[in-house]
């Protein structure tokens, strides 16, 4: 019985056999460098031949004094992150969706991702030129109006995550909306038609038309954040750091890369990789459990 | 559909316009800002105070970027892969999506989490490397192709989209004798013009933006996309290049070798690579038309 | 309507970029153009000065893992008159690849894929850097050509190579590691003569010199960093600007912070290792006392508006932003770097804004020494070259090596032909020719397309300063230069690195990480920005107790010990 149902879905099958493949060539073999991690480096060895070192490097790296100062500062970073710019995206989408002139849509809709294009590099220069203590535009604007010193907002900890938030926002919400219009795209104008002759003002049609409609995709979205949020973003953090705001802005990203890369501690930040990889995981299942109970939509 | 509206949503509307304009701005200044400073000399924009329009007009900085003589090349390769890895890569994921679909596929479960999971954890560059050299990918135009075959990420929204197609139309067609491959190339990929035209965008732009890579994978500089080959030139141009320049110990040398600063090229850079996108976005713009669906549920 | 109107707009974009593209690919084809294929070979004399008959013809792989290098490659690498008559004396072709990676990313994976180019340049810098461990390894490990006997057979000119111009203790440790049983593996390049002959850089703290003469100080007012507070002071209250009528930043940095602790200069020791002597013991630097006074006079300048608190960080565009227009009064640097950028920008409608030195300010010892201008006789570490272990054309690549070190290689890959872009004057010394100046000076990249100063001057080592000052150019002494090498002037000094006992420390990969000077650098400039002095001397103290948790101690003991198994150790 179990071979009949094979069968039936043969050709089903077939659609996934080269992405089984593909995954298992690409993806898995190459994934015995993991074992890294607990090994000590050396290169005329194959991975597989190098000399074991035991949990050293993990002991290493949970016993580094700022441990739970990154494990705190990525998550509350992409945390909030999240938090605003979710609802932005869906938001975005939602108030494009109640235009009625097609080419104002359009228009904005292709000037709202331009940001995404632009490394950084670019965007946070320009940030910290416009924030800048030395006689930028918004420091003039306050001390003419409220006196005082000028403000480091950059270098200040208390400033900083809204500035990483509003600028990873900023920069994402024009892209991050367009699977959001594509799902709102393939609702049946029939139900709002339906709806308005009920009588249904434009935000009941937006509440008990539009977002149900699109729930899976929100659902799907939701949960594939929540995997990334052991990284806060490697590149914008790095541009951020100020000796001031080390507190703050010491991430898992950074830490890994500086360790890896700059100074060639190797498996040191193959370990941290791996515990990012597995606390991603973890928040991964349950999010997906959770979904699924609450409302059907999952993963898998 | 003729009603009137109410004064709360009069305002609203006002101020959904107001805000949408305003956030516009935001996004288009910092895009034409950017286009200024690429065409103004680098030394000049030293000085600050560009805002609107070039003060000291050059070409100078495309040039630089041009001037290359791989740059004809590059861009021919980022092109075609755009093309082609899109082409596959949307085809084969969204083949994928449609396959894990149904929850009664035996196994579904373990594939999905099978692939999944290798969005978690990878080796590392090296075993990469030595992957692709067994398989004879390095230096090969294959490696810009096959490896971003799948995006687990891509195969999921599809899917998402493909559950929200009814039913009720590949009953009908399953009970006229239709398989599984007729349905989906008949059924489903003609409804699915919007996500499809999403994903394709998004494969198309990775593509066109990876520079990484041309960088770690391809010695051959004519095997080069524009994204590398534009990260190459930024590298000549920065502090550390022009700190070995000057310790090149010869006079001539010090002075001659760029006529641009590093962040006027980089301004030049993002022109230059956004712009294709900007270019095809338009014609992908009308799948993104409510409705699409219409037709078919009549039938 | 509107779709059209949004397709040409697209197309005319396009166009636009086009038309940019074809007006520089026409600029990169003058460029190839522009240089007739030269009988560049002075008339048959001069053949073979192997004695042989014509060299056998051969491809090297030259893999230089150096970013940033690639304007070095001529525009057609093969034919350029230099490479022409480098294949007719060797017989060898060079096939270059570049790098876009960083260096070190690009080591490992040659390394742990086994991939080996005939010849590779690299960066090693010598003790625990990350490239000369990498290359250290893959030696060790057979990855690498050993040199000694290929250098006997055919690089007689490269016998020198690891002596002149590098540093006895990097000689010793590094380029004849223990572990290489006698064999050497790294050829050390671009090594100046003789001390005197490195490039001085003339690091100092500079002023603009209209602020300084407007307050009526002097430059050898400055005697001792203490002595900035003051002028710094006056300057904020003095209610100058810059070029854009802003107000001017009291002082600030180029990018990152370079070189901001050229003004800590009293409260520094400028050593050669992380150690400082304390009671006759040696100890690490975070240690002392003077790391208190220095992170507290810098706070000082930061939370009093004195110091530009952005400098730490900026990047290079940021920072040579304000200095075009002249917006920080006091800056430190070498001065190349502030010639190089000030000249085409601030200098050139502005010249009374020009930066001079300020002091000498003494050091912690008292001594008129600054960064750099305390030098280790010879170079500590070095760009060099090496080659593959699997590489069937080494005899090649040593002759290749061996012909560009030679007399008349040195002249050609530096000056190019002979007859064609230089002669030799009454004297006997190389003079550019006039074409060759002209040709200079309408095309910036003419040079390096000939193969002039280009890849071809890789591997080179002994360099005279400014190598060949070929007159053409009369010799123009750049009098402010001279001014700021003479503020500090150059100390040689030669003896041994205590650092170098870090290699037989068996923990030392357990601390290194505790040590890192990144990681330090963040500490100390975080105290900077703290509440109070004692909140800064907080974190100070914090970290020096993670240290001492850590083991440090225990490393200090034991460099303390070895540093008595010679007498020649220096810090």
């Amino acid at each position: 019985m179990r071979l009949k149902s094979l069968w039936k879905y043969k050709y089903l099958y077939l659609f996934l056999f080269p992405a089984i493949i593909y995954y298992f060539i690409f993806a898995y073999i190459p994934m015995y460098g993991i074992t890294l991690g607990f090994k000590e480096f050396q290169f005329n060895k194959s991975i597989w031949e190098m000399p074991w070192a035991g949990m050293q490097y993990f002991d290493q790296f949970i016993n580094y004094y700022k441990f739970w100062d990154l494990i705190r500062n990525t998550l509350f970073i992409s945390f909030l992150k999240l938090l605003f710019g979710f609802p932005a995206a869906l938001g975005l989408a939602l108030l494009l969706n109640e235009i009625r002139s097609r080419w104002f849509k359009r228009m904005i809709q292709t000037v709202s991702y331009l940001p995404f294009f632009v490394s950084w590099v670019v965007v946070m220069t320009l940030f910290s030129k416009i924030l800048s203590p030395n006689a930028g535009p918004i420091n003039e604007l306050k001390t003419k109006w409220f006196g005082g010193d000028p403000i480091f907002f950059i270098g200040d900890p208390s400033w900083f995550h809204s500035i990483v938030v509003l600028s990873d926002v900023w920069k994402h919400v024009g892209w991050n909306t367009i699977i959001f219009l594509a799902a709102i795209s393939a609702i049946n104008p029939e139900l709002y038609e339906a709806a308005s002759m009920d009588g249904a003002r434009r935000f009941q049609r937006m509440w008990y038309i539009t977002l149900p409609s699109i729930r899976p995709i929100i659902g799907i979205m939701l949960i594939l954040s929540m995997g990334g949020l052991m990284s806060a973003g490697y590149e914008q953090i790095y541009l951020m750091r100020q000796p001031s705001n080390l507190a703050v802005s010491e991430i898992l990203d950074t830490y890994i890369i500086h360790m890896g890369l700059r100074q060639g501690y190797y498996s040191l930040a193959t370990v941290a990789g791996m515990f990012q990889g597995v606390v991603s995981l973890v928040i991964i299942f349950a999010a997906n459990s959770i979904s699924r109970r609450a409302s059907g939509v999952s993963l898998w | 559909m003729v009603y009137k509206e109410t004064l709360g949503e009069k305002w609203f509307t006002i101020s959904n316009y107001l805000f949408l304009i305003l956030f516009g701005c935001s996004t288009v200044y910092l895009f034409f800002y950017i286009l200024v400073l690429s065409f103004n000399d680098g030394i000049d924009a030293l000085k600050g105070g560009i805002y609107f329009w070039p003060r000291e007009f050059t070409l100078a900085n495309y040039q630089t970027a041009f001037g290359n003589p791989n740059i004809m090349s590059a861009f021919r390769l980022s092109v075609l892969r755009a093309g082609v890895g899109t082409f596959l890569s949307v085809l084969l994921t969204s083949m994928a999506a449609y396959a894990l679909l149904r929850k009664d596929l035996p196994g579904r479960k373990y594939i999905i989490f099978y692939c999944f999971f290798t969005t978690l954890f990878s080796g590392g560059i090296i075993p990469l490397y030595m992957l692709y050299k067994e398989i004879g990918l390095i230096n090969s135009i294959w490696i810009y192709i096959i490896p971003g075959m799948y995006s687990f990420f891509n195969i999921i929204i599809i899917r998402t989209y493909f559950e929200n197609i009814p039913h009720s139309l590949s009953e009908s067609a399953r009970m006229d004798g239709a398989g599984d491959l007729r349905i989906f190339f008949q059924i489903y990929l003609p409804l699915s013009k919007p996500v499809l035209a999403t994903i394709a965008l998004f494969v198309a732009v990775a593509h066109w933006n990876d520079w990484v890579t041309g960088a770690f994978f391809v010695n051959n500089p004519d095997l080069i996309p524009a994204a590398t080959l534009l990260q190459k030139v930024l590298a000549e141009t920065s502090f550390e290049a022009n700190a070995m320049q000057q310790s090149m110990n010869s006079d001539l040398m010090a002075k001659a070798v760029s006529n641009t600063t590093p962040e006027a090229l980089r301004m030049a850079f993002v022109i230059i690579v956004t712009i294709p996108v900007l270019c095809v976005y338009p014609f992908l713009q009308k799948y993104f038309v409510q409705g699409v669906m219409i037709g078919s549920i009549k039938e | 309507m509107k779709s059209w109107l949004k397709k040409g707009f697209s197309l005319g974009l396009a166009m636009l970029i086009c038309s940019v593209a074809i007006l520089g690919c026409t600029n990169a084809n003058n460029g190839k153009n522009n240089d007739p294929s030269t009988s560049a070979s002075p008339a048959g004399s001069q053949n073979n000065a192997s004695g042989e008959g014509k060299p056998e013809e051969v491809t090297l792989k030259l893999l230089v893992a150096w970013q940033g290098l690639s304007f070095l490659a001529p525009s057609d690498l093969a034919n350029n008159p230099v490479a022409q008559i480098i294949k007719e004396k060797t017989g060898v072709t060079l096939d270059v690849e570049w790098i876009t990676i960083p260096e070190i990313e690009r080591l490992n994976l040659l390394f742990a894929t086994n991939n080996m180019p005939d010849m590779v340049m690299a960066p090693y810098w010598g003790g625990q850097d990350v490239h000369t461990v990498a290359i250290k390894k893959a030696a060790r490990e057979g990855l690498i050509m050993p040199l000694n006997d290929l250098i006997e057979k055919y690089g007689s000119n490269m016998k020198d190579a690891f002596n002149v111009g590098v540093a006895s203790d990097f000689r010793e440790n590094d380029l004849e590691d223990v572990s290489f049983n006698g064999e050497r593996y790294l050829l050390p390049m671009h090594t100046p003569l003789s001390p005197e002959d490195t490039t001085q850089w003339a690091y100092n703290v500079f002023v603009r010199k209209d602020i300084l003469e407007a307050l009526d100080v002097k430059p050898s007012d400055i005697r001792h960093s203490e002595d900035l507070y003051p002028l710094l002071k006056q300057i904020k209250d003095g209610n100058f600007t810059d070029t854009a009528g802003r107000p001017v930043i009291p002082s600030g940095a180029w990018q990152n912070g370079w070189n901001y602790g050229s003004m800590l200069n009293s409260f520094t020791e400028n050593n050669f290792t992380a150690f400082t002597k304390i009671d006759e013991q040696y100890r690490l630097g975070i240690f002392s006392e003077l790391t208190d006074k220095r992170v507290l006079f810098m706070r000082k300048l930061v939370t009093e508006g004195l110091f530009d608190p952005e400098a730490f960080r900026q990047n290079d565009t940021v920072a040579k932003e304000k200095m075009a227009t002249g917006r920080v009064a006091m800056v430190s640097a070498h001065y190349p770097h502030m010639n190089t950028v000030l000249s085409q920008s601030l200098y050139v409608d502005h010249p009374e804004m020009e930066y001079v030195p300020v002091g000498p300010i003494a050091d912690a010892n008292g001594e008129n020494t600054m960064v750099e201008s305390k030098v280790l006789k010879g170079q500590s570490g070095v760009p060099g070259m090496f080659i593959g272990a699997d590489s069937k054309n080494a005899e090649a690549a040593m002759r290749y090596l061996n012909f560009i070190n030679s007399e008349e290689g040195k002249l050609l890959v530096y000056l190019g032909v002979e007859g064609e872009h230089w002669t030799k004057d009454a004297a006997g010394q190389p003079k550019h020719t006039e074409k060759f100046l002209e040709s200079a000076k309408s095309d910036p990249s003419y040079a390096v397309n000939q193969g002039i100063g280009s890849v071809y001057t890789l591997g080179v080592y002994g360099l005279p300063n400014r190598m060949f000052q070929a007159a053409g150019d009369a010799a123009q002494v750049d009098e402010l230069y001279e001014t700021s090498k003479e503020v500090y002037g150059l100390t040689v000094v030669d003896g041994y690195r205590l650092s170098y006992f870090n290699n037989e420390y068996p923990e030392f990969d357990k601390i290194q990480t505790l040590l890192d000077s990144n990681t330090q650098r963040d500490v100390i400039e975080s105290a900077y920005f703290a509440a109070s002095d004692e909140k800064a001397l907080q974190i100070l103290n914090d970290y020096r107790n993670q240290l001492i948790k850590g083991g440090v101690q225990e490393y200090e003991t034991f460099m303390n010990e070895k540093a008595k198994t010679r007498d020649d150790i220096i810090h």
